[in-house]
């Protein structure tokens, strides 16, 4: 009978034991249910209001969806094969998902094909590359933003006149699409483009670029992108005799415009490509069904800046 | 071990019975609980989450009201500083505002502009947009053209310096001051930095990921944590129900999320605060995993120990069953182990009595047995004499008679030795020696009695004399050859006696080259009574039956005019000394 009563004793204990273990290894309850995803997001740059936007909106999803992200990006915008080898050194066991802003169209191939044949999804942001082996892609309608542009110079210049465009790089798919749409509005038009300068990715290249089509007597300069439409706002500051029609919202771009030397611009929409690659790097389909979707981009004017839905748009996020 | 697990298998066994019991009883026992626990854990989750969002909220609604209280405060406190009786000096002003910028991370500008907007003091020193802008911004109208005692604004994007465009929430209020001795009314405001507001209402968590945001008087978004894809058209906030929520909690269907509401206090904004219930699903999930986890391991255990437990009650009575198996085979020399639980005390206390008066009983009726076996074994054994006693003093008689002195002495002589070793003591089993001697004994008298009608021999394996033998078996059979084979005969017999072993048994043989017996003749003297000629293979048969058991006994192997044979299998038992 005291055996009876020891192991009785010894299995109550060891029940108790084992509840308090299972308890102990279940109390972050909201937790242990469902792996965390791994999901890395690259940018073309480290740094830039545009990118460090495109990483806000990452954030935001990576906070809705429970995921966990790694953020990582080139120092500079061109270091195509340094994106390539910071790819590369992702495409492991614990890489998830893949969120890509590819620097180039043709050179990132290989490697997106690489990461989705072992097995990791890839979303493609701000720019397309060339295969179809990626999950889905949000970026921005570069020929519509074109068009956008185009119809923002019809409203300021009319029917007739002449313009410059400074673009960026030369061979950028981005830029070739923008100036597309863009022409394709010119077309019916008697606007005469004289040119299409690229600054190389330098303001101060710009600016001097815009004086020259200023010195040509245009009725407006076109900036393809932000660095672009800063020098064209800042040249026309220094000379304010044509109309600036530019890409995107930086601080200068911003205080250019509200002093009225830029005259529209076009907001993209880097929060939202940021958000939604991030968050369809983990969901599946529901309301963006399709594989390839364009992120509207928005024309602003010194008037509307400061409405109250383009507030968010043209300003992110505080600046301290 | 597989016979061993199909008896504790074994369907009708009381220790099967018992093990399904319990484990019956504990399974249903933690079934029931974990279902109730798992339904109260459930509710209880609901509103515990339910309760802990609005408290979360509350906290928040509080920090708000705090935060925009001091702002109010603040504001005041300039006020009245401004509203003196004599001229107001805008560097007295400048240092206060110089003071609570430098301790204040969360105010950005205070600034004061008169009824045209132009700027009579300010904290910073930076180049100022044109008054036409100033004029026309929402702060400014809301005091100077609506009239307003204190407005403050909704998070926003201030333009006041060039160049500068900082997410604020605007205080703005009318001011008294005196200038050059007139009363004049200004415009004073406070610039909050919004992104303190904003880390505050970002860093909310409720349940895992509820989030919030902030309406106005008219449900349109003050702010939200998402703003940007709101305008952007990438997401769409629901509102539905919030308008007639005030500090209470509901139930969005269509969107399976609970919303929270609270009324902010300075200003006339609501914060809503929205958790899934997907979230709750998963830690009710969880819960109920972690509760169905228990459950197995608790059943694991429960069986394993009531498996335990039954063998535990049922071993004794095992034993009990073992040990009764034993006497079934015929042992009843066991007695069992007097321990354990009280019952089967009792029964193995009573079944250890019956158990040795069966033995008692036993032994009685062995004794009986016995007894009845010895005087049977001496009553046979006492019809030797008398036939036999008679022949011989005939024979002696004769001999006497026609004076041989010589056979009546070896006769006599013979007859003395027959009858000592007959005698012997009373004994009933003797040596082998002297069987033999006995035998020999009575073949001499035979002899001389039969006038050589016969010769015999001896073929003994001198190793045998070791042994022991029930006494005078050889002599009937001798007697039987005689009278059987030999007496009829025309020419002169012989009578061989062999002793050996063999297979481990001792073998006596008796064989003559008589007449032989028919198969008749030979049921005949293996069944006859003793009769006057001798006491018969019968009495010998039996005699050994009695002693030896079934297995030992006669045998006879006999054929008309060749002779008859007749073998004794005895066992093989030593001389005890």
């Amino acid at each position: 009978m005291k055996r009876v009563f020891i192991i009785i004793v010894l299995s109550i204990v060891s029940i108790m034991l084992g509840l308090l273990w299972f308890q102990d290894s279940n109390l972050p309850i909201n937790k242990v249910d469902d792996k965390q995803k791994n999901v890395v997001l690259i940018t073309k740059m480290r740094y830039g209001d545009y990118w460090e936007t495109v990483v806000k909106g990452a954030e935001a999803a990576e906070r809705e969806f429970g995921i966990n992200l790694v953020y990582d990006a080139p120092n500079e915008e061109g270091d195509i094969d340094g994106q390539i080898l910071m790819v590369d050194s992702y495409i492991n066991d614990s890489t998830d998902s893949i969120v890509l802003a590819a620097s180039d169209y043709e050179a990132l191939v290989p490697i997106v094909e690489k990461a989705t044949n072992y097995g990791i999804r890839v979303v493609l942001i701000d720019s397309h590359v060339n295969t179809d082996k990626y999950y889905k892609s949000f970026s921005t309608d570069n020929f519509q933003a074109g068009v956008q542009v185009g119809n923002s110079i019809l409203d300021l210049v009319g029917n007739d006149g002449k313009i410059g465009i400074v673009s960026f790089v030369k061979g950028s798919e981005n830029a070739i699409q923008r100036e597309k749409g863009l022409k394709s509005v010119m077309h019916d038009t008697d606007i005469e483009i004289i040119d299409t300068m690229y600054c190389m990715s330098s303001i101060e290249l710009a600016e001097t670029l815009a004086m020259v089509f200023l010195d040509k007597e245009v009725d407006a300069i076109v900036g393809l992108n932000a660095i672009a439409s800063t020098g064209v706002g800042r040249a026309i500051s220094h000379n304010d005799i044509a109309f600036g029609v530019g890409f995107d919202s930086t601080n200068e771009e911003v205080t250019l415009m509200d002093q009225g030397f830029i005259d529209a611009t076009i907001v993209q929409n880097p929060y939202g490509m940021g958000y939604l690659g991030v968050k369809y790097a983990v969901v599946d389909d529901d309301y963006y069904t399709e594989k390839d979707n364009a992120i509207d981009t928005f024309v602003i004017t010194p008037e509307s800046m400061f409405l109250k839905e383009n507030q968010k748009l043209v300003f992110p996020f505080n600046v301290d | 071990m597989i016979d061993k697990l199909k008896e504790q298998l074994r369907v009708s066994s009381l220790r099967f019975v018992l093990s399904l019991a319990f484990a019956v009883i504990a399974v249903s026992a933690m079934m029931f609980v974990g279902v109730a626990l798992s339904n109260e854990f459930n509710k209880t989750l609901v509103k515990n989450t339910t309760e802990n969002s609005e408290e979360i909220l509350e906290q928040v609604k509080i920090n708000l009201d705090n935060y925009l209280y001091n702002m109010i405060d603040l504001s005041d406190l300039l006020t009245i500083k401004m509203s003196g009786k004599t001229d107001f000096d805008p560097t007295t002003l400048d240092s206060v505002i110089e003071s609570t910028i430098g301790t204040r991370r969360d105010v950005i500008t205070i600034a004061l502009f008169d009824d045209k907007g132009y700027q009579i003091s300010s904290s910073e020193d930076k180049v100022m947009q044109d008054v036409s802008v100033i004029k026309s911004q929402e702060w400014f109208e809301k005091i100077n053209v609506d009239k307003h005692y204190l407005h403050i604004s909704e998070p926003h994007v201030q333009q006041l310096y060039v160049s500068e465009y900082p997410w604020v929430l605007s205080i703005s209020r009318k001011v008294g001051y005196r200038q050059g001795g007139e009363y004049r009314e200004g415009i004073l405001l406070i610039d909050m930095n919004f992104s303190v507001i904003e880390d505050l209402l970002a860093s909310v968590n409720l349940a895992d990921h509820g989030y919030v945001f902030i309406v106005d008087e008219t449900d349109n978004l003050v702010y939200h944590t998402q703003q940007q894809l709101i305008y952007a058209g990438i997401k769409n906030e629901n509102l539905e129900g919030v308008s007639e929520a005030y500090n209470e909690s509901f139930l969005q269907k269509d969107e399976a999320r609970y919303l929270t509401t609270k009324v902010l206090n300075n200003v006339n904004w609501k914060l809503v605060g929205v958790y899934f219930v997907s979230d709750i699903a998963d830690s009710q999930e969880s819960i109920t995993n972690y509760i169905e986890i228990v459950i197995i391991a608790g059943v694991f255990i429960f069986v394993f120990f009531s498996f335990f437990m039954s063998s535990r009650i049922t071993q004794p009575i095992k034993e009990l069953e073992a040990s009764m198996e034993a006497v079934q085979e015929g042992n009843f020399d066991i007695q069992l182990d007097i321990d354990g639980e009280y019952e089967v005390v009792q029964l193995t206390k009573s079944y250890n009595v019956m158990i040795r008066k069966i033995r008692n009983l036993m032994d009685q009726i062995l004794i009986e047995q016995e007894a009845k076996r010895k005087s049977e074994l001496s009553s046979l054994q006492a019809q030797i004499n008398p036939h036999f006693l008679y022949n011989t003093l005939d024979s002696i008689v004769w001999m006497a008679e026609h004076e041989k002195h010589e056979d009546v002495i070896l006769m006599t002589s013979s007859l003395a030795s027959l009858f000592r070793i007959s005698i012997s003591k009373g004994q009933m089993i003797i040596p082998v020696k002297k069987e033999i001697d006995h035998a020999k004994h009575y073949l001499t008298i035979q002899k001389m009695r039969y006038k050589d009608k016969f010769t015999f021999k001896f073929e003994i394996d001198e190793t045998i004399y070791d042994y022991e033998v029930l006494k005078l078996i050889l002599q009937p059979i001798i007697e039987n050859s005689i009278y059987h084979g030999i007496r009829h005969m025309v020419d002169e017999g012989e009578i061989t006696i062999r002793g050996y072993l063999k297979e481990d048994h001792l073998y006596f043989e008796v064989e003559d080259d008589g007449l032989g017996m028919s198969e008749e003749v030979i049921q005949n003297v293996l069944y006859e009574e003793a009769n006057e000629q001798g006491v018969g293979l019968n009495n010998v048969h039996e005699r050994i039956r009695l002693m030896y058991g079934k297995q030992y006994g006669l045998e006879i192997e006999s054929e008309i005019e060749e002779g008859t044979k007749i073998i004794f299998k005895l066992p093989r038992n030593e001389v005890s000394s």
